[in-house]
């Protein structure tokens, strides 16, 4: 397994955290079970990275499609209806999408 | 052309007689005519009426009666504006309305009551006058009659008693902090006594859609679709604009309990009220 994308996949989501705080602070309590996806997925993560260890790796990666899966159903409701606050997510929505594809990556590479 | 006469002071039998001889001396016979008369003068105007093949109906203005006589057989002038879609119905109205004389009428009908509404408002505030309204089949109808705007006194703007608040939000559920402020500022001033109406513009109306405010939550608030119902049940009255709605494909059929739509015109005239004071969120 490449822990390379294990990496970059840290740095998003020390990323996202920002960009999620943001975004939680306009939204609210609606965004609780992103927000609990994210953070889990920053401490396993951070776990893979330190232990080295491939299963907790692949956990990681499980749960950095969750935290975009999760980011996705927690905000359609407000991007079908609202186009003048929408940019105000994008850069969350942007950051996490990158996630699916290095947690591919990383298990497949 | 609609013709008329001020007959105030003067009493039954001389305002039929009066009537009589106005009638009589007409150039053109299909020309109606209203009397403006006090209460009690209208006694025998009727026969008068039916003697020269005029209808007559009474309308009460704020001290006087409105005599009015129509040729028998003459037809109200009827515009229909269903599936015109804001500001179309308004535009539609004003610019036939234009072309009427001053009491002359025009019958409005539409689909949709919350069309008709915004039509009303846009004419009230030009100074026309709404006369009736009701159904025809599956038609909602009112019935207008053009006259002139009024010009306000100098200095009753000074004096308007502002006791109505009107509260604009634009930015819906994806502001929550600005969502929950539009129904508590709503709160606060229902309790001091002031008539509420919200108007939701723009991303505003993604509360309108039903059951989205029930996603909007903050721990030291109950969720927002309560304080929504809440609110509607204190009266307050709760417009979605139709054109920011239908952007969002937003129908009628998907607004949440006490929401209606309203066009351009019933947020310009509300805009326009001088005893509105004015919140935007």
């Amino acid at each position: 397994m490449n822990m390379t994308y294990q990496v970059i996949a840290l740095a998003i989501l020390f990323s996202s955290m920002i960009t999620g705080f943001i975004i939680f602070r306009m939204q609210g309590m609606k965004l609780a079970p992103h927000f609990g996806a994210l953070i889990l997925a920053l401490i396993v993560t951070l776990a893979a990275l330190i232990t080295g260890i491939s299963a907790v790796a692949v956990v990681a990666a499980f749960l950095q499609v969750i935290v975009t899966l999760t980011a996705y159903t927690q905000l359609y409701k407000i991007l079908q209806d609202n186009f003048q606050t929408a940019p105000g997510y994008g850069a969350h929505l942007a950051l996490v999408t990158m996630l699916p594809v290095l947690a591919i990556a990383g298990l497949l590479m | 052309m609609v013709k008329t006469v001020k007959a105030l002071g003067i009493r039954a039998p001389n305002a039929g007689i009066l009537a009589a001889n106005v009638l009589r001396s007409l150039e053109d016979p299909k020309e109606e005519v209203r009397f403006i008369v006090n209460p009690g003068a209208e006694t025998g105007m009727d026969a008068v009426a039916r003697r020269y093949g005029y209808s007559m109906e009474v309308s009460r203005l704020e001290k006087d009666l409105e005599i009015r006589m129509v040729p028998s057989g003459k037809t109200m002038e009827e515009i229909d504006v269903t599936g015109e879609t804001c500001p179309g119905p308004v535009l539609i109205v004003g610019e036939r309305l234009s072309a009427l004389a001053v009491g002359e009428r025009l019958k409005v009908k539409s689909a949709s009551a919350d069309t008709l509404a915004d039509i009303t408002a846009a004419i009230t505030a030009s100074g026309s006058r709404i006369l009736g309204e009701g159904t025809e089949g599956d038609r909602h109808v009112i019935t207008v009659e053009k006259d002139e705007k009024k010009e306000m006194p100098q200095g009753n703007l000074s004096v308007a008693n502002r006791d109505r608040v009107l509260i604009v939000q634009s930015n819906g559920t994806g502001n929550a902090e600005r969502a929950y402020a539009t129904f508590i500022f709503s709160k606060v001033a229902v309790s001091m006594g002031k008539k509420v109406t919200i108007f939701l513009l723009m991303d505003g109306v993604s509360i309108a859609r039903k059951g989205s405010a029930a996603g909007v939550k903050h721990p030291a608030f109950p969720p927002l679709d309560q304080l929504m119902d809440e609110m509607v049940k204190a009266g307050v009255t709760m417009y979605a604009c139709e054109n920011s709605a239908a952007f969002r494909g937003i129908s009628e059929k998907d607004l949440a309990f006490g929401v209606k739509l309203a066009g351009a015109a019933t947020y310009i005239q509300l805009l326009s009220d001088p005893t509105y004071a004015v919140v935007n969120f």
